[in-house]
């Protein structure tokens, strides 16, 4: 009984240290694409939710013909599990769903630029950026 | 005279052993066979949006022009860092259907279709899965005709046996 609580304990803080991990790092990239923000706009201010929703939720069809928007594979809501045109899951965008969701810098600034070129034809802006992250993490 | 720890400690050295060369052995080359294993970057990058196919299952000349055009890569853009397109590259061109001698390369070795790199649209593909309804690769569970391994259960290895051949539940 003692050991199974403690192990309990062991895991709850090891998973909370994976959490304070992630948000950290994601707290970092969106730093990161601040200060770019700031440097591209000296009024730029900060990132809105409202802002990256729009953003997720937009059907530019500027990229390739099958992929008009980012919906197509991460469905409406960000906090369903989507899935590729090859028929592959792709866990949620929603921080609330995949918490270690946009810690990684190179991972995420990877997949932004291959999914903007895909889907808006053209690389992102880091207000942009912010902007979805800041939303998906609102989610 | 009986020797119980000898004997455990001759199990216990011998069994290591067996394991450790199972594991070794796992990895060494056998002739005309594809390796154990796909190699890590191959099928992290690769396998992060589609079934990682066993590179046997298409010839160089395929997979060179599929590695030439990864930011337009079948509607999508899926460029990569030159260091792992580099090392998968690599890891393609030493491994494609030339190099393996299983029924699946044999069939798929040939580049009849020099215009389409996708390995669904050559006409060994079409004929081997001519008798297989659409709805079957539409299904939720298949995903799509790429899904290789939604049907095929030996298909990571790149045997793709006959008899491995199984539907997903609730797919006719």
């Amino acid at each position: 009984m003692t050991r199974a609580l403690s192990l309990l304990v062991l895991l709850t803080l090891l998973g909370g240290t994976g959490l304070a991990a992630a948000t950290t790092g994601r707290q970092a990239v969106l730093d990161h694409y601040a200060a770019l923000a700031h440097e591209a706009d000296p009024h730029f201010a900060a990132f809105t939710a409202s802002a990256g929703k729009a953003f997720f939720l937009a059907r530019p069809a500027a990229g390739g013909s099958e992929t008009p928007s980012c919906t197509v594979c991460h469905t409406a809501d960000p906090r369903n599990e989507g899935r590729t045109r090859a028929g592959k899951a792709i866990s949620p965008m929603a921080v609330s769903r995949t918490p270690d969701r946009f810690a990684d810098l190179e991972k995420v600034e990877k997949w932004f630029g291959r999914n903007c070129h895909t889907v808006y034809g053209r690389d992102c802006t880091p207000a942009e950026k912010g902007n979805f992250i800041t939303f998906m993490a609102s989610q | 005279v009986a020797r119980p720890y000898l004997a455990a400690a001759t199990a216990l050295v011998g069994g290591a052993a067996a394991s450790l060369g199972v594991v070794l052995l796992s990895d060494v080359l056998v002739t005309g066979l594809p390796p154990a294993r796909l190699d890590r970057t191959y099928a992290a990058e690769c396998g992060a949006c589609h079934f990682a196919y066993p590179p046997s299952l298409a010839p160089t000349a395929t997979w060179m022009g599929i590695m030439d055009h990864l930011d337009a890569h079948f509607g999508e853009d899926a460029s990569l860092d030159p260091g792992a397109a580099g090392a998968i590259r690599a890891y393609l061109a030493a491994n494609s259907a030339e190099h393996v001698d299983t029924l699946a390369a044999n069939r798929l070795r040939v580049t009849d279709e020099p215009n389409s790199l996708r390995i669904t649209a050559t006409a060994a593909w079409q004929r081997m899965h001519q008798d297989i309804p659409a709805r079957v690769f539409a299904a939720r569970q298949v995903g799509s005709r790429g899904a290789c391994n939604a049907c095929h259960r030996d298909a990571t290895s790149g045997r793709f046996a006959p008899q491995a051949i199984e539907l997903p539940k609730g797919v006719s």
